[in-house]
This record gives structure tokens, C-alpha cells and sequence, in this order.
């Protein structure tokens, strides 16, 4: 194959870029919980709203680090050569999959943690809202698309296994 | 329809033209495991190209190598 040199040489830069966004994301949750901005909007809201604040804002870069933990595994996989295989489609599928998710959580958190925020008013001034952003469109528009190519990867891998068993 | 299955008669005509399945492996560029396989029937199929090659190295037609008997 022409390209499996390439292939190798890339997978190895990706994996250790993958390995290092995986390292990175716990630590972008910790600054961003300890930010000015953080910290104003935590001003006047009780510990368990804080508590369930800071837990909705886990959700994302859990299910990213999930998309990356995958990536961490495909790259090891064409690392090593195995390129149209049904273990590297299941990881590209994954991969795809925490991406759709990580758009619909951003979706859901909003209108929750606008609730949260609000919660303390007094009635008639608590709001929910509800916003529709490009980064979630690109995320489900990236984590759609990405399935989608893990589907097909999986029919090229059974195409490929069944080339394998001729001689 | 009557069921038929193709059995592969390699090791017969290696054993006529007195050639080991190595040099075969050798001459047609494939793997000594490949034409084990081969041999041993464990193959989903075989390619025309390969079986040309064969059939080139051997100096046999396709159908001395492949023969197709009644499935029991």
C-alpha cells in the first residue's frame, strides 16, 4: 500500500498529541472551575448548586476525554498497521459518538445551568435559556459524519477480511 | 440443485512433477503457509492470478488442480 508509510508516521504523531489531550482536559476543567468568571458565577449560589454547577460542566470533558481515550486506541491500531480492521471501524464509530454527545450535553447544560443560576432569585426574575451555538453544530455535524465513516469502515473491514481468506 | 464442493489437488500434482511446496511458494510469490492452505482446502478461494502462476510453474491446466465432487 502506498500510503501505510504515511498512515504510520502520522498515527504515531496523532497518538502522542491524543495522549497529551487526554493528559490536558482534566487540567482545563480545574482552570476553568477556578477562573475570575468561575468564581463570580459562583458568588451568592449555595454549595450544592455549586456542587451540581461543577458537575455539569464535568459532563463534556468526560465524554471528550472518552473521544480521545478512543482516539489514543485507533492510532495505536494504524500505528501497528492494522488499518481496515473491525476493532479500528468500532473505535472510529466511538469516536463519533462521544463528538454527537459531547454537542448534545452543551445543548442540555445551557438551559440547566442558567436554572442553577437563577434558582436563588426571587420568582418572576429566575430565567432558563436556551442556546444553539456554531461550536455545538460542528461538534454534531463532525460526531454525525464521523459515524458514519465508522459504519462504512466496518463494511470495508469485512470486505477486507474476506480478501484476506483468498490466496 | 446438487451440492458440489471444490477440493484442491495441489499435493497431487506437487507429487507428480516431484516439486516441493516451498519452491512452489518461492516460484509463484506467495507464502509457504499460503500454499499450505492451499493444499489443505482452508482457503475461501483462490485468485486467477494465483492460479495462473501455479498453473504456469506446475506446466497444468486449472481443473488438474481444482476438482469439484459431490458434497456428502
Amino acid at each position: 500500500m502506498p500510503h501505510t508509510k504515511n498512515l504510520q508516521k502520522w498515527s504515531h504523531v496523532l497518538l502522542v498529541a491524543s495522549y497529551a489531550c487526554l493528559a490536558c482536559a482534566p487540567l482545563s476543567v480545574l482552570a476553568a472551575v477556578q477562573s475570575d468568571e468561575a468564581t463570580q458565577l459562583f458568588a451568592g449560589l449555595g454549595r450544592a448548586q455549586i456542587a451540581v454547577l461543577c458537575l455539569l460542566w464535568l459532563f463534556k470533558p468526560l465524554v471528550l476525554m472518552g473521544a480521545f481515550w478512543q482516539m489514543t486506541r485507533l492510532f495505536s491500531h494504524f500505528k501497528s498497521g492494522e488499518v481496515l480492521t473491525e476493532a479500528a471501524a468500532i473505535c472510529i464509530k466511538r469516536i463519533g459518538q462521544c463528538l454527537l454527545g459531547a454537542a448534545v450535553i452543551s445543548f442540555v447544560t445551557v438551559p440547566l445551568q442558567s436554572l442553577l443560576i437563577s434558582l436563588n432569585k426571587a420568582a418572576g426574575a429566575r430565567s432558563v435559556s436556551v442556546a444553539i451555538s456554531s461550536d455545538m453544530i460542528l461538534f454534531a455535524m463532525a460526531g454525525g459524519l464521523i459515524i458514519v465513516i465508522g459504519w462504512a469502515m466496518r463494511e470495508a473491514a469485512s470486505v477486507a477480511q474476506e480478501n484476506r481468506a483468498f490466496v | 440443485m446438487k451440492n458440489v464442493e471444490i477440493i484442491v489437488r495441489l499435493d497431487v500434482m506437487l507429487a507428480l512433477r516431484k516439486m516441493k511446496s516451498r519452491d512452489l511458494a518461492h516460484a509463484v510469490g506467495i507464502t509457504e503457509q499460503n500454499i499450505s492452505l492451499l493444499k489443505s482446502g482452508k482457503v475461501k478461494g483462490i485468485r486467477f492470478e494465483t492460479l495462473a502462476k501455479i498453473c504456469a510453474e506446475l506446466d497444468c491446466q486449472p481443473g488438474d488442480i481444482l476438482e469439484a465432487v459431490a458434497a456428502e
